[in-house]
């Protein structure tokens, strides 16, 4: 049967997705015009026809083709005539090839519009011959190629529309389609759609997977299962639902191909992926209940036989591919640690608070704590606001009567007067790191990466803001501090320069706005201005830190560390200022390592070895889930002072494969610190160190001269600084000199906000501090490999 | 900045009306048209072809450079001629036996044509002697196949195959491309490159005879 009377729709925006036009782009407007241009054309040189044929195969052919070979099928040719394309190449051989690009998408559009025109057709011819659909097949997918052959024929498309078959089956013209339906006597079935899940083309822009469902059993006494453990803590499966009263359950919708993890993440980011989803930390455990779930080469790795075949797995790596039902087996980061808390600090010239500082926060400190501060008509306020990449705080100040007219600085400030909020930035579903986020931007997600900073920083200023019980009227003005790419992400500033070489960023520039515009909420009324920033890598938030620090003052020589998920140092002294990121990565947060968790309550943080036994402190004093970054340290430190790691970073041989063991859980599963773990740190206090040697090298100075460190963010206020001068991630000659500052970022945005002389200031750090790139650096890498290493005990 | 600097500039910006009038505009000043060439709009089109290799520009935006670039050389093309300029080299291109796909090796050739080669494209559907007939006639330095289907990539060994029989293998470069076509299966068919995007194809083509001009002399 031959249909003609049908109508063909080009869908632009599916068109744009297709040629990878976006939005963004510079000449956006030029491929719409040219669209625009020969849109009407197009549709006039569509010639669609729709060719369908009942009938069945005999036995031999079925097999040649591996089709069912008992049931009526129905053949189907679809196309939207040769003319489009003959327009396409003619338009390359003149060379309009955006014409003649746009042109063969346009036909595939069109094409793809005629797919869906066919339903109803089919629809009639079920009813016709009282059949269901159970299933398309599509060549070279399903069935060979060979089998376009086979539809051509039946289809009787050369006689009846003159189409051609090439030698390799292919039809020409090449704007067709051929499927076969495989018919049943369902009379309910209608699976008339191209099964995308069974092709290999995971970047096809066709690509139509449907979601999907995985009920996910929540256990309230989710263990923290080690790998290779063995299973006989683990309930059976079947008691694993009935035995726990206490667990909830809740359904995902998976993507296609989307992990485990990453539905997960996307619901609640405090599931977190320590390692980055790579699958090698072996933290997101799940248990498969029922469906099954491919054995991943990581699975293979991390769990032992009878776990894998009792269905543990990876979530990172699971992709699934039929319903499920399974039981998270790790642990929710439901207690994060944002830091807001902030040391102020002396500026240059003043006596420095205390010259044997690196202590625990004293009485300077300013956090959360304050009472209820009430409205009193007329007042003004403000928010300052550090955007990490894991956590984000915010801080309301008073900012006056009114207007005000002097400035004042925090000092002035009473803490009672000051109220904070945490929060975990939800971006985290898109990766853990600035550069899975700046990957995900590149891929599309700018959008909701965008969307997903704006309802964080205006839920929770408004959050605040209820909480002090102000009216948002009274909320004046925002100060946004944070890195390049954070700030890129909130601006929907293309971020594939961040990326890549040379690192070029859209604009680092100070950003005023209203919050209609950076936050998408009109409804406060406020002024928002984001910090400047020195380059892609050294962001607002080091400018922040920079000049809370009083770094651009003075003639003294000091040094800005940063240890978050990167290291940033900041180097400053006779007027000049130089800054630098170096790749430290996650581990002094944590990150990548075993045991490795978050600075959560019961998290292992101080660490003594006696006899070769360990003598652990955990936050909070509770029974031990895990290490954090300064535990791990520690560990480190002891292990290397004691002989059992040698210089080269090698642990003992006795617990070379199975790690030091360091204390058990509540439920009697060992905390170890293992090889692996060692390398880690190593990898991350050698980047820290050369980067620190490497600015002094660039600065004329030796790292003796330095005559004060400020080391901000939350590690440094935990750090034990003889520790980590003993593994060398910090000189020794800076002993007595290190000042912890807490979060620099907020509570440089905290200053700015009550300063407006400040903001000349800021701008002139982040124009006059210079950038040293430190991958390419011949001095950089020489150190690397130097610092690696230990220096052998002091017997 | 130079003129020639501009011209590369606006190239890159796909702005073909601009390029055009720089190009003339350099050529009433004197300036070699082999320098403007060179300097201005290959060069252009090879920042845009490692941007586009590193995903910092996408497809529409080598197309609107590309065809700046086309409406420079109808400028140049005269000058170049009169003055008896080569170029990089000659390649003759086309979709295999059998395979009817077009889009593919047409950006491929459009890079080529980028990267300063003459280049021949034969279309679709082509036979191996249709490569060997014309690559012989224009003096080709590189053959260039694509093939879209798994049906018909052994069309691409059958020119090679062919190029053996007739003892002239080493006479010519043959680069493979498309889909279903990777590095493992260049080498099962001894063919000298596989390239995974266009822009690679013309960068990989012009080291490719840059090399073997220098090994030459």
């Amino acid at each position: 049967m031959v249909i003609r009377d049908l109508r063909v729709t080009i869908d632009r925006e599916w068109v744009f997705n297709q040629i990878d036009c976006h939005k963004d782009s510079e000449i956006y407007e030029e491929v719409a015009e040219e669209y625009r241009q020969i849109e009407e054309q197009m549709y006039a040189l569509c010639e669609p026809v729709l060719l369908m044929q009942y009938g069945a195969v005999d036995d031999e052919t079925a097999a040649a083709l591996s089709l069912p070979g008992d049931t009526p099928l129905l053949f189907v040719i679809s196309t939207v005539g040769g003319k489009i394309s003959d327009f396409s190449t003619r338009a390359f051989q003149e060379g309009e090839y955006l014409k003649g690009m746009l042109a063969d998408a346009m036909a595939d559009s069109a094409l793809s519009s005629l797919e869906r025109q066919t339903l109803p057709h089919l629809k009639e011819l079920c009813a016709m011959y009282h059949v269901g659909i159970e299933k398309r097949l599509d060549a070279p997918k399903d069935i060979p190629m060979t089998a376009q052959k086979l539809i051509f024929e039946r289809t009787q498309a050369g006689k009846l529309c003159g189409m051609k078959l090439s030698s390799g089956y292919m039809l020409d013209p090449v704007k067709s389609g051929a499927m076969i339906y495989v018919l049943t006597r369902d009379t309910d079935k209608f699976n008339y759609q191209h099964d995308c899940r069974k092709c290999g083309r995971l970047d096809c822009k066709m690509r139509s997977v449907p979601d999907v469902p995985v009920e996910v059993v929540e256990s309230a006494l989710s263990p923290h299962s080690q790998a290779g453990e063995g299973l006989s803590e683990s309930p059976a499966p079947e008691k694993a639902l009935s035995a726990d009263s206490s667990s909830s359950t809740f359904t995902l919708y998976i993507r296609d191909h989307q992990s485990l993890m990453e539905a997960l993440t996307g619901k609640d980011p405090s599931f977190s992926a320590v390692c980055g989803g790579r699958g090698s930390c072996g933290k997101c455990q799940v248990q498969v209940l029922a469906g099954s779930l491919p054995v991943t080469e990581a699975d293979r790795r991390l769990f032992t036989q009878e776990q894998l075949s009792a269905g543990f797995r990876l979530a990172c790596q699971a992709y699934p591919q039929e319903p499920l039902r399974v039981a998270l087996k790790f642990q929710r980061e439901t207690s994060f640690s944002a830091v807001s808390d902030y040391m102020l600090v002396a500026s240059a010239g003043e006596n420095a608070p205390g010259s044997a500082v690196c202590s625990a926060p004293g009485k300077a400190n300013i956090n959360a704590s304050g009472s209820s501060s009430g409205n009193t008509f007329g007042d003004a306020f403000g928010i300052a606001v550090d955007i990490g990449t894991t956590t984000i705080a915010l801080q309301l100040l008073p900012l006056g009567n009114g207007k005000r007219t002097t400035d004042s600085t925090l000092r002035e400030l009473s803490s009672c007067s000051i109220k904070t909020h945490t929060l975990l930035n939800r971006q985290r579903s898109f990766g853990a790191d600035v550069i899975s986020r700046i990957l995900a931007s590149t891929q599309g997600k700018g959008q909701e990466l965008c969307q997903c900073i704006r309802q964080d920083l205006s839920d929770a200023a408004e959050r605040l803001l209820a909480d002090a019980g102000i009216f948002p009227d009274a909320l004046k003005e925002i100060v946004l501090s944070g890195n390049t790419t954070m700030i890129h992400l909130l601006m929907k500033y293309d971020c594939s320069g961040l990326g890549v070489f040379p690192f070029t960023p859209v604009n680092i520039g100070m950003i005023q706005g209203s919050c209609g515009d950076i936050l998408g909420n009109a409804s406060l009324n406020a002024r928002v201005r984001i910090i400047p920033s020195v380059s892609a890598f050294v962001g607002g938030d080091i400018v922040a830190g920079m000049y809370h620090c009083g770094m651009h003052r003075g003639s003294e020589c000091r040094l800005l560390i940063d240890l978050g998920t990167n290291g940033e140092l900041a180097l400053c002294g006779h007027g000049r200022m130089i800054a630098s990121s170096t790749a430290a990565g996650p581990a002094f947060e944590g990150g990548n390592i075993a045991w490795g968790t978050g600075s959560v309550p019961g998290a292992i943080c101080h660490v003594t070895l006696t006899e070769g036994q360990a003598l652990v402190r955990t936050i909070g004093d509770l029974p031990p889930t895990g290490i954090c970054g300064t535990g791990a340290l520690e560990i480190l430190a002891e292990l290397v002072r004691t002989g059992l790691v040698d210089e080269t970073g090698y642990l003992d041989d006795t617990y070379w494969e199975r790690g030091f063991p360091l204390a058990k859980t509540a439920d009697g599963q060992q905390i170890v610190f293992t090889q692996k773990d060692i390398r880690e740190l190593q990898l991350a206090k050698s980047a820290l160190r050369s980067g620190i040697e490497t600015l002094c090298l660039r600065f004329g100075i030796t790292p003796g001269e330095i005559s004060r460190v400020y080391l901000a963010g939350g590690f440094g206020l935990k750090l034990d600084c003889d520790r980590a001068i003993s593994i060398g991630l910090l000189p020794a000659c800076l002993a007595g000199k290190i000042t912890a500052v807490g979060n620099a970022s907020l509570a440089g945005a905290a200053s700015l906000l009550l300063s407006e002389s400040g903001w000349m200031d800021a701008a002139r750090i982040a124009g006059d501090t210079q950038e040293i790139p430190l991958a390419s650096d011949p001095d950089f890498n020489r150190l690397y490999v130097e610092h690696m290493y230990f220096e052998p005990p002091v017997s | 900045m130079t003129i020639i600097e501009e011209i590369s500039e606006y190239l890159q910006k796909g702005r073909a009306k601009n390029v055009k009038a720089l190009v003339q505009q350099a050529l009433d000043e004197g300036i070699d048209a082999k320098t403007i060439l060179d300097e201005g709009l290959l060069s252009g089109m090879m920042t845009v072809g490692a941007r586009f290799k590193r995903n910092e520009v996408f497809v529409p935006e080598v197309l609107v450079a590309a065809r700046a670039m086309n409406a420079g050389m109808a400028i140049l093309e005269p000058r170049l001629v009169e003055i008896g300029n080569e170029p990089v080299g000659r390649a003759v291109i086309g979709t295999v036996k059998g395979d009817l796909h077009d889009i593919g090796k047409n950006l491929v050739a459009m890079m080529l044509k980028g990267a300063g080669f003459e280049v021949c494209d034969l279309g679709v559907d082509v036979e191996p002697e249709a490569y060997l007939a014309k690559a012989e006639e224009i003096g080709a330095d590189i053959i260039g196949m694509s093939a879209l289907l798994t049906t018909t990539m052994p069309g691409m060994k059958n020119l090679i195959d062919l190029l053996e029989e007739k003892g002239l293998r080493d006479k010519y470069i043959v680069m493979i491309g498309g889909a279903p076509v990777n590095e493992s299966f260049a080498q099962e068919i001894g063919a000298d490159y596989y390239t995974p995007d266009a822009a690679s194809a013309a960068e990989t083509a012009r080291d490719a005879v840059m090399n073997r001009r220098s090994h030459a002399s």
